[in-house]
């Protein structure tokens, strides 16, 4: 059995632009109307802070403190499956502090899985167009669920790694402690790289299923796992020393899981370099609904939706194949929109609808849409 | 508003680690309303601790200076140790507590620092010379590396390994994963798969 997961309030204090607040959702749909620059965004931000301790807009976690405030705090109400929890985070003189039920939380790490949420914004659209890393985190964040343990792998490897690079670079006959430092790439690469095509099999699968009902003209996608064989431990220590030169000369390491990347193609062409922007933009949101589901199967229970602006740049019939996708889901959604005529469209999502309104930092419940 | 003599003491306190200005001030009323001679023996006790505690000649544990000159550490002087088996280990504080676990009876090495390229920390600034020749001196036959279970701590492990292999004598590594007594339900994962990992086969009794 698939366990619901909701939100069933928020307060937030020095959040932004946000007056202090505090919401009762839905635990179906709820949809945030406004105006640009009200603070819709920062709402939804809010909620992730809540859940994560991170915020999908910046990597400065300060930055969503409000200008002039001393700090941050807010708190959601998780409904996980009847039983209820509070999750806080506050950011202030003290740094970051998670608590559940007002009890601290030693490990953000941690903390961060609790309550599974996927969210969708504009800039999410590099997971097509953008780098490598921005599909590689997309992975790490997948394999996190699935395989909790391969966080402390990746840390590792990339540690591990990185000593090796520097002692390469800064001498050039240390090659007894380089066998150390191999030996460790080797054991956690190996691990990490297997987490990698996991978390890349889950959400190949999940993905090309999740496109074709979105996607009105019917187009083929090809996802591919890009990441180098790694299964003999030998053979892959040998190929580290045989790069030893190599890597010390081009300054960065050039072989494991660090590089690894998915490549999406769509009607036999790269969808980064030859897809339209409308592809491009719904294949990064049937990215984000796979990654959903990886979690939903891993986890057992729904992930929270939080969907920002995503309509804005998506054509009617797409829109509407979108809202289609969320009739036929569990999870809760929160979504965010200065269009009006969105309210409507939505009702083809058969869904228990709440409606706030967001003006100039305040946050209002619409008792009637 | 503070003599000078109290300001310059509570900015002496308060280079400690853990200590602000606050905590250093009440330490500083502490030492002028005692009545129980504090301030003199701590006086006593701080004027030559430099001089009179240095790691030990041996092992690298904090020892008292003899009249002699010579540092050597209660466990390098103990004669109950056992000699065939040597701990090393990262720092004091790892020493003390094993020691707490009465575990093992044997003497230590004290590396204080781990392999560390990113923090400056290279394979020659390891003390592998003075460990073989204690290893050798002491007629070794194991040594039990007890470095913490990090990349770190794991890598300077398997360099000693390296440069002592030649030695002819037996290594082990200490195990990591659920404390004693601990509940597998509350383990974080990390520790759990640490210690599924790290498994040892069960002997059958016949
Ligand atoms: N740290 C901050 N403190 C106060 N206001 C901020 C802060 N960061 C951004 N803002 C302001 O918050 C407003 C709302 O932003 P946003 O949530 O992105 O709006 P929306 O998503 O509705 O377009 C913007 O006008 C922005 O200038
Ligand atoms: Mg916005
Ligand atoms: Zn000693």
């Amino acid at each position: 059995m698939i366990t619901p997961l909701k939100f069933e309030r928020v307060t937030a204090r020095g959040l932004r632009n946000l007056h202090p607040t505090e919401l009762d959702f839905s635990p179906a749909l709820n949809v945030f109307l406004g105006d640009n620059g009200q603070g819709k965004t920062s709402l939804l931000e809010g909620l992730c802070v809540a859940a994560t301790g991170r915020s999908f807009r910046t990597d400065q976690i300060r930055e969503v403190i409000q200008s002039g405030s001393a700090g941050l705090s807010v708190s959601v109400q998780v409904n996980d499956d009847g039983f209820c929890r509070e999750q806080s985070v506050t950011i202030g003189a003290k740094g970051r502090q998670a608590s559940i039920d007002g009890k601290r939380v030693a490990s953000m790490a941690a903390y961060a899985t609790h309550t599974p949420i996927v969210v969708f914004f504009p800039d999410d659209l590099d997971l097509v167009t953008g780098a490598a890393a921005t599909r590689r985190s997309l992975l790490d964040r997948i394999a996190l669920y699935t395989n909790p343990i391969s966080q402390e792998w990746r840390l590792a490897y990339v540690r591990a790694l990185r000593h090796r690079q520097r002692l390469l670079e800064k001498s050039c006959d240390d090659a007894r402690a380089l066998h150390a430092f191999e030996a460790i790439i080797v054991e956690q690469g190996q691990n990490y790289a297997r987490a990698h095509s996991e978390a890349a099999q889950s959400l190949c699968r999940h993905l090309t299923e999740i496109f074709d009902v979105l996607c009105v003209h019917s187009l083929s996608l090809e996802v591919k796992f890009a990441g180098v064989e790694l299964a003999n431990a030998e053979a892959y220590r040998q190929e580290l020393v045989k790069r030893r030169a190599g890597d010390r000369h081009r300054k960065r390491p050039s072989l494991g899981p660090h590089r690894d990347d998915l490549h999406l193609s769509l009607g036999g062409r790269s969808a980064r370099h030859h897809a339209s922007q409308g592809q491009q933009r719904l294949l990064a949101l049937a990215i984000k609904l796979a990654e959903l589901k990886c979690i939903q199967v891993a986890r057992q229970a729904h992930p929270i939706l939080l969907l920002d602006d995503v309509v804005s740049e998506l054509d009617l019939q797409r829109t509407v194949s979108v809202f289609e996708w969320l009739r036929d889901t569990d999870s809760q959604v929160f979504l965010s929109t200065p269009r009006q005529d969105v309210i409507s469209a939505l009702a083809i999502t058969k869904k228990e609808q709440r409606t706030f309104s967001v003006a100039d930092g305040q946050i209002q419940h619409k008792s009637c849409p | 508003m503070l003599p000078r003599r109290l300001v310059r003491l509570v900015s002496l306190f308060s280079r400690f680690p853990g200590v602000g200005e606050k905590t250093a001030l009440r330490f500083v009323m502490q030492l002028l309303t005692d009545k129980s001679g504090l301030a003199e023996s701590l006086a006593s006790e701080l004027s030559d601790i430099q001089t009179s505690i240095r790691p030990c000649e041996r092992c690298r544990n904090l020892a008292e200076v003899d009249p002699q000159g010579r540092a050597l550490c209660s466990i390098c002087l103990d004669p109950q140790r056992d000699n065939t088996k040597l701990c090393v280990v990262a720092k004091v504080q790892d020493l003390m507590a094993l020691e707490r676990s009465h575990v093992l009876k044997c003497r230590y090495y004290v590396l204080g620092k781990l392999l560390s390229p990113l923090d400056g920390i290279s394979p020659e600034d390891l003390p592998i010379v003075e460990l073989a020749k204690l290893i050798a001196s002491d007629s070794v036959k194991e040594v039990i590396i007890a470095t913490p279970p990090s990349v770190d701590g794991e890598a300077t492990a398997l360099h000693l390994v390296r440069e002592l292999g030649s030695l002819g004598i037996a290594f082990s590594r200490i195990a990591s994963g659920i404390p004693h007594g601990g509940d597998l339900e509350f383990s974080d994962q990390i520790t759990l798969g640490r210690a599924v990992l790290g498994r040892r086969p069960l002997e059958i009794d016949k």
